[in-house]
């Protein structure tokens, strides 16, 4: 028996599933989880504490455990994928207009339009001492832990519902998807689709699933315009412009939903060189290029399409 | 009757003095600079490389990452064949 509860938080829907009951328990865990990483790594609270580490301007800062785990875990995306998942696009975000809440940003088309081409500064430049939890971002630099926080709070919150609720828990946080505990018979059943807010009976893949992680990155969704030109969130460290690749979307299994989804991105700014390296990695991905046409790699099943 | 040291011994004896009055010089500078680089370094964090744009290759990185810096691929068993049923979650852009 699955039982299921919807919820948002981080600016995005959360769908939480239990294979044994504990969905009370398994929620309230999810909600603590989501509160406090949101708190921590927040762009757009001025009380979380990266606000207070870019307040410092290059000063080290002491931080929370929690947010050196967070940051930890976007710069081991940067190192995994040799740079094309950077925390240090937050400047380049700016400059494309996300420089608020998405319902806002999307609401309104801004001039003037998106400046020329611009690299990251690079997420060498940040420095992380883990074991005294100090943090130094230089002045110039804006951190944006977007690409890899909430699947980092995927699997923190799934982890800590599956010790609260006592058996095996799904979280979705937005589409990207943490398992821990045991599945239910047959494996979690998930849609994989272009956007995590389309309903479950619709096109995609059914696949079940046994553990681990699942995310998607997709330019289909969040989406606004700019001077009059269309935009989308994935943005290509080495020029702080949106991703202009061959896919459109790549859906990734891994490991833990981090890594899953660090993947999802990289494929998506990757462009052609992106199958070759999932391969390379055994990491199983959907990719779908910009006409629709679905490419599965490194073992993602074949079964299960629906138009 | 000792008549003192001779002019060449007196020169030689100046000689030696500025020598090691160079060398006293040359060390203590030395350690001074140490201590600074030293008190500088704790004092303003460094950065593990230059500020290199971003090196994102378009075939990804290289092979000769240390294995907690490689992407961990999913658990055995990942997909489950006989599952039976629509979905109960997405997972999708967002």
């Amino acid at each position: 028996m699955v039982d299921t509860r919807d919820f948002a938080a981080m600016g995005t829907g959360v769908r939480v599933l239990t294979a044994g009951g504990g969905l009370d328990e398994a929620c309230a865990a999810v909600e603590r989880v989501v509160a406090a990483v949101d708190r921590a790594c927040s762009r757009f609270r001025p009380d979380s504490e990266l606000a207070a580490v870019q307040r410092a301007r290059g000063r080290p800062v002491r931080v929370s455990a929690l947010l050196t785990e967070l940051v930890a875990a976007s710069l081991r995306a940067a190192r995994m994928t040799g740079g094309a998942v950077d925390p240090t696009v937050g400047v380049a975000m700016r400059r494309a207009g996300y420089d608020r809440d998405y319902a806002l940003v999307a609401a309104e088309d801004r001039a003037p339009a998106l400046p020329g081409p611009e690299p990251a500064p690079g997420w060498r430049l940040v420095d992380l001492d883990e074991t005294a939890r100090r943090l130094c971002v230089p002045a110039a630099v804006e951190l944006d832990l977007g690409a890899t926080a909430k699947a980092f709070a995927a699997d923190l919150a799934a982890r800590s519902a599956a010790e609260a609720a006592g058996c095996g828990v799904l979280v979705s946080l937005g589409g990207d998807i943490a398992m821990a505990g045991p599945a239910p018979a047959g494996g979690w059943p998930v849609l994989v689709a272009e956007d995590h807010a389309a309903p479950v009976d619709g096109p995609g893949q059914v696949v079940w699933l046994s553990g681990g992680g699942l995310a998607t990155s997709s330019t289909t969704v969040r989406r606004w315009r700019r001077g009059g030109a269309d935009l989308h969130h994935i943005l290509d460290p080495r020029t702080g412009l949106p991703a202009d690749g061959c896919w459109r979307t790549a859906t990734v299994g891994a490991a833990t939903c981090a890594d899953a989804n660090a993947a999802a991105t990289a494929a998506i700014v990757m462009g052609d060189g992106a199958a070759s390296w999932l391969e390379r990695h055994r990491l199983p991905a959907r990719l779908v290029e910009r006409d629709g046409r679905v490419v599965g790699v490194a073992g993602w099943p074949a079964a299960g399409e629906r138009r | 009757m000792w008549q003192g040291p001779s002019p060449a011994e007196e020169r030689d004896r100046g000689l030696r003095k500025v020598r090691d009055w160079t060398a006293a010089f040359v060390l203590v500078a030395a350690g001074l600079v140490a201590v600074v680089a030293a008190l500088a370094a704790g004092s303003f964090p460094g950065h593990a490389a230059a500020a290199a744009p971003a090196d994102v290759s378009s075939a990804g990185p290289s092979d000769d990452q240390s294995p907690s810096e490689q992407p961990l691929s999913p658990p055995g068993g990942f997909f489950n064949p006989g599952g039976r049923g629509g979905g109960r979650v997405v997972s999708g852009g967002s």
